[in-house]
């Protein structure tokens, strides 16, 4: 979390924390308004149930993007297609520790 | 598809970063009592992955205490198949690299040992120093192997391909290592990570000292190096930092400024 918050920091980007490990980056850019997302962070493989906490983070927070930062380098393929399948049609999505930099560089 | 998979930045394949890292002992008690162990594990451990995401190689010395911390992440990196990364080693191509003086061939630990048996890393033998090959067997007190122990660091640090090295904890030997790098590498960048303590510290702090008395528009990057306990952000930096100027210096086929 210390290092999302950095990064968001360094970048300009403005957040707001909310429950449970997760925070609101607010992902406006050069005059166009971009969705505000929602960042969630799992401190191990990410799972169902981190996934269910983020989407009712982002319904409740205007419909925004959910993101969820995890540790595992690679999903395992049957861990990815249960992830995916539990994500379905909502506006989630998986991004791995070692890429928070890169990650939130896209958010600019 | 809502799930991504971590996109690979292979810009850096092929290269490797020099790791000069270890927990002060109370033998050199200003580096020990400066030290914080858990931020050097943290620190550590976060530049492995950092190294490793981007398909570079990690070159450091086969020191105990940092060993089991790379050979944890690369666990996680390396392919899961032990055949596949029995193979990289034989080949020459898995990206963990790890220095061993044979002067001490009688006190691997058991780290490094599991990481041979793990096919996690490349052994790389130096051979000790002529007039210190009679101390072999005899002891295991580095104190006694001065010049094979530089001979090693030489030989580390001149390797093939390294672009780029960094300085975590550590005592005496990090700045020695420090000096040795910015000789044989010049231009090469190098980075001492300042919040875990030890002689890195000192490194990162002289760095600091020099850019403000010359209002280096690097500043706050350099605070950053010194002080940022967020690891893994400072370390993707850090990989950034080198993508950066490995290719400034690919372009002007000559070396960038050695300070980020």
């Amino acid at each position: 979390m210390g290092s999302l918050q950095s990064e968001l920091k360094r970048v300009g980007i403005n957040y707001v924390g909310v429950a449970d490990w997760s925070l609101v980056a607010e992902t406006k850019a050069s005059g166009k308004t971009k969705r505000d997302c929602v960042i969630g962070i799992t401190p191990r493989a990410p799972d169902v149930p981190d996934l269910l906490v983020l989407d009712g983070h982002a319904t409740r927070h205007n419909q925004s993007d959910g993101v969820l930062i995890h540790t595992l380098r690679s999903v395992p393929e049957e861990r990815r297609e249960l992830l995916e399948w539990a994500i379905g049609q909502r506006n989630l999505s998986l991004v791995a520790e070692d890429e928070i930099v890169a990650f939130v560089a896209g958010l600019k | 598809m809502s799930s991504q998979q971590p996109s690979t930045t292979p810009i850096l394949k092929g290269s490797a970063v020099f790791l000069s890292a270890s927990f002060p002992s109370p033998k050199s008690p200003t580096y020990y009592q400066s030290a914080d162990p858990d931020e050097i594990t943290q620190a550590i451990v976060a530049l492995a992955k950092a190294v490793l995401a981007v398909e570079a190689g990690l070159v450091f010395g086969g020191h105990p205490t940092v060993s089991p911390l790379v050979m944890m992440v690369a666990e996680e990196y390396l392919p899961s198949s032990l055949e596949e990364r029995r193979q990289m080693v034989r080949e020459g191509t898995s990206p963990v690299i790890i220095y061993q003086s044979r002067a001490f061939r009688g006190s691997i630990s058991p780290a490094t040992r599991r990481m041979w048996w793990l096919g996690l890393g490349k052994t790389v033998w130096v051979p000790p120093f002529g007039p210190e090959k009679s101390l072999v067997g005899e002891t295991n007190d580095p104190g006694q192997f001065p010049r094979s122990l530089r001979m090693m660091r030489r030989r580390m640090l001149t390797r093939h391909g390294i672009v780029a090295a960094v300085f975590i904890g550590g005592m005496e030997g990090i700045k020695e290592e420090a000096s040795i790098f910015n000789g044989l590498q010049p231009g090469k960048p190098s980075y001492a990570v300042g919040a875990p303590g030890g002689a890195a510290r000192d490194l990162a702090s002289t760095e600091l000292s020099r850019v403000e008395n010359v209002d280096d528009p690097n500043k706050d990057w350099v605070r950053d190096l010194l002080v940022s306990r967020e690891y893994p952000a400072l370390m993707q930096r850090i990989m950034q930092d080198i993508v950066i100027r490995t290719g400034e210096s690919n372009k002007k086929g000559k070396s960038t400024n050695a300070n980020p």
